[in-house]
């Protein structure tokens, strides 16, 4: 179900109190952080904290889990296991269960998170899913189509499912049934490079449109002034696949628009006729336009732009706090140099972001669901899943491991705070993926200036609604 | 009429045919046939099946993003091709000279040829990389320019890039096919028109040219085909952007079938395709037979 909501409840004040601590700690959490980057992978970081919210209870903790007495293979679909430093913890989760269970094989299929629906699908389709696989909220509505989740609620049981955040669960609960376990999310945000935001002399974080790129200007140097510029304000991700479109999006979103939403009564609408979504178009075309972008904006892939935040050619990056992760492997020496702010608004919208989650969810077609289940408890234990945090600033789904006060601290608070503001889900229609490629048409097409934000927002706005129509 | 014998050997003759029938039959025809069927259904192809009759051939008929992606594939094809079988034919006849070390050139020149198409799309997607790309580097040491060439990211430059690359990755095996034919001309000929009084230019055009034409046949209905459907090298350098500009219609079909999961347009899309290769290859062989005859 899409909608746009405020968080609420138990979880919003765990966060609110890990914000309120990382104030208290922020000193030291730089040390303590990098510290236990130092541990080895298979000894994760045990959590601190000693506060538990209610529903939490002991429902968290499964790190003895019940083995097969046959020998058994737990095949599994990742993304993450592909990724660096991400895969370290699929790989360490994999292999002190297989230690806890040594009759247990896990083998890993290894797919690029772009490329995850794709390869699903083909493997649906050939009827040979793994046991377990990785899934992305942009899957749910194929996947529903496709029928391949296994209802989890039975297999973790009622009261595990309450430890779960409530609002990564309005998006893994379809009709009733859990289809798939929520791990981490990634609420997006713009990641920035506190030292050179600094040495800029920016103090204040822009909060609406037009700061922003004020802001992409004043951080596009010149710095050895020999005519090129050495460092750009914006780290674009304009490449035409899902990785641009959703932080495209992401700004639509914040602009006061949408590209696909459901109503209640099921109906599809376009919002890509508001004000909103031109807005949006205007700023990317005015930020190629203006100069604060590296050049090769089409070609700048999520990969590209976060070397550009890494080595400092470009200083601000609409992402997820996973970004600050993957900077820190590229270089260590940002320990504690990097931070988010919520995205910028404009029209008088409220700010507003997305979860991005991910998790796990049991291949219907599955003959060891029982074990799979133990290995989603497992992985979701606690300490296991505060190690992947740890490495990634990646939100945890369990309240429990939520209420760490390192969750919310230091490099992480910015892209939690975002998630302070609304929080849109997307729809679950299965042509989402061509509603991305019209908003990713439509981008490129303002790159280059041909014609205007208004007429490009018309046209995306009639390829939604043949969208529709043709989905109906 | 047939004496016993013969009746018996044509029996034999198909008899033996049987096996290689059903293969075609299983590799080729049932594909072809499953495809047409899929296009005729709304389905997930694991348990949804509705028949929709010509539903997505008229909505691709109606559709003018699609004429306008035929119409970028067919000039992508016909820019590739033609570059394949210039650029081929030309090194085909200087590596035919009998000059030193020819065999070392003749290998450097195959090796574009070995390079698998994603390897070739992400070196030259770096190449053109307006950051840290070897060509904005050149460009830049030359003074050529000011400010970085984004090649890909234009798109007229984006399109000639993408062709540029599919010629570089291309023209060997168009190379090797005239080498070979070559090989099959006469040297007699060449001798006689010399002592007429030919020079090397009127040799080429009324030797070797008509004698190679049966090979430019094959070359230019294989390479056709392969390069209207090509995906690999287009996708990975821009994804069919910027802007549409090199969307080819199998990045289309890819689209509809992985990212909207409308497999039934996808097969109608696919459908589509073949007709029209099958007929640029029938209009191939009549105008080259023609020719050569």
């Amino acid at each position: 179900m899409q909608e746009t909501r405020k968080r609420f409840g138990i979880s919003r004040k765990a966060i609110a109190t890990g914000i309120a601590a990382a104030l208290l700690i922020s000193g030291a959490s730089a040390l303590s952080a990098t510290a236990s980057s130092k541990k080895p992978a298979k000894k994760p970081a045990k959590s601190k904290s000693k506060a538990k919210p209610a529903a939490a209870k002991e429902v968290n903790e499964f790190l003895n889990p019940k083995c097969p007495a046959k020998p058994t293979t737990l095949t599994i679909a990742s993304a993450v296991i592909l990724e660096n430093p991400g895969g370290k913890v699929d790989q360490a989760n994999a292999d002190e269960f297989m230690k806890k269970c040594p009759n247990v094989k896990v083998e890993f299929i290894g797919i690029p998170s772009n490329l995850l629906p794709e390869k699903l699908t083909t493997l649906a389709i050939g009827g040979s899913l793994p046991d377990m696989y990785m899934h992305f909220t942009s899957f749910t509505g194929k996947a529903l189509q496709m029928r391949t989740f296994e209802d989890l609620k039975p297999l973790l049981g009622e009261d595990y499912v309450k430890g779960f955040d409530p609002l990564f669960l309005s998006e893994a609960i379809q009709g009733g049934k859990l289809l798939w376990a929520p791990w981490v999310g990634i609420p997006m945000a713009v990641a920035y490079r506190k030292d050179l935001m600094e040495e800029a002399g920016i103090k204040t974080m822009p909060k609406t449109f037009d700061e922003f790129l004020d802001v992409a200007k004043k951080l596009t140097i010149d710095k050895d002034k020999d005519g090129k510029m050495d460092q750009y304000g914006w780290a674009m991700v304009g490449t035409p696949n899902s990785s641009g479109a959703g932080r495209f999006h992401a700004m639509v979103l914040n602009a006061g628009a949408f590209n696909l939403k459901q109503n209640p009564d099921g109906r599809f609408v376009s919002g890509a006729s508001l004000k909103g979504y031109e807005t949006a178009l205007q700023l990317y075309g005015d930020a190629i336009k203006a100069g604060v972008v590296p050049p090769g904006q089409t070609t700048t892939g999520y990969p590209e732009a976060s070397a550009q935040l890494a080595t400092g050619k470009a200083v601000m990056m609409i992402t997820g706090p996973h970004t600050m992760g993957i900077a820190v492997t590229q270089n260590p020496s940002l320990k504690g140099k990097l931070g988010g702010f919520p995205l910028p608004t404009a029209n008088g919208a409220k700010p507003i972001t997305t979860l991005n989650q991910h998790g796990y969810a049991i291949a219907r077609s599955s003959k060891n669901k029982a074990l799979a289940a133990e290995y989603i408890k497992f992985m979701l234990s606690t300490e296991r899943i505060l190690y992947y945090n740890e490495l990634e600033y990646r939100l945890p789904s369990r309240l429990k491991a939520q209420a760490d006060p390192k969750v919310a601290s230091g490099m992480a608070a910015g892209f939690v705070g975002a998630l302070k503001g609304n929080v849109w889900s997307d729809s679950t229609a299965s042509f989402l993926g061509s509603v991305a490629k019209v908003d990713y048409d439509a981008y490129s097409e303002m790159f280059l200036g041909k014609k205007t934000a208004a007429e490009i927002a018309k046209d995306a706005d009639n390829k939604i609604k043949k969208l529709i129509a043709d989905n109906a | 009429m047939k004496s016993a014998f013969a009746k018996r050997e044509s029996r034999s003759g198909k008899f033996f045919t049987i096996p290689a029938a059903l293969i075609m039959l299983g590799l080729v025809v049932y594909p072809m046939l499953y495809g047409f069927f899929i296009s005729t259904q709304k389905s997930n192809l694991i348990d949804e099946w509705e028949f929709v009759g010509a539903k997505y051939y008229i909505q691709l008929l109606t559709d003018a993003d699609f004429y306008g992606t035929l119409q970028t594939t067919a000039l992508f094809a016909a820019c590739v091709v033609i570059g394949n079988l210039v650029v081929g034919l030309l090194l085909a006849v200087l590596v035919n000279q009998k000059i030193p070390l020819m065999n070392v050139f003749k290998v450097i020149l195959m090796l574009p040829w070995l390079f698998p198409e994603v390897v070739v799309a992400l070196i030259w997607k770096w190449l053109f990389n307006p950051l840290f790309g070897m060509l904005n580097h050149i460009l830049f040491s030359l003074d050529i320019v000011e400010k970085e060439v984004d090649l890909l990211g234009q798109p007229g430059t984006a399109f000639a890039a993408v062709v540029f690359v599919c010629i570089w990755k291309g023209y060997p095996i168009v190379m090797l096919m005239m080498m070979a034919g070559m090989k099959n001309i006469p040297y007699e000929r060449y001798e006689a028109a010399a002592i007429d009084g030919a020079n090397k230019w009127k040799q080429f055009r009324h030797i070797t040219l008509p004698g190679l034409m049966p090979i430019l046949l094959v070359a230019a209905i294989l390479e056709t085909a392969w390069w209207f459907k090509h995906f690999t090298i287009v996708w990975l350098l821009t994804g069919g952007g910027p802007a549409r500009a090199t969307e080819l219609i199998s990045v289309d079909v890819y689209l509809q079938a992985f990212t909207n999961f409308n497999f039934g347009r996808a097969a109608a899309e696919s459908v589509i395709i073949l007709f029209i290769l099958m007929v640029i290859s029938f209009i191939y062989s009549r105008v080259l037979r023609d020719k050569s005859q």
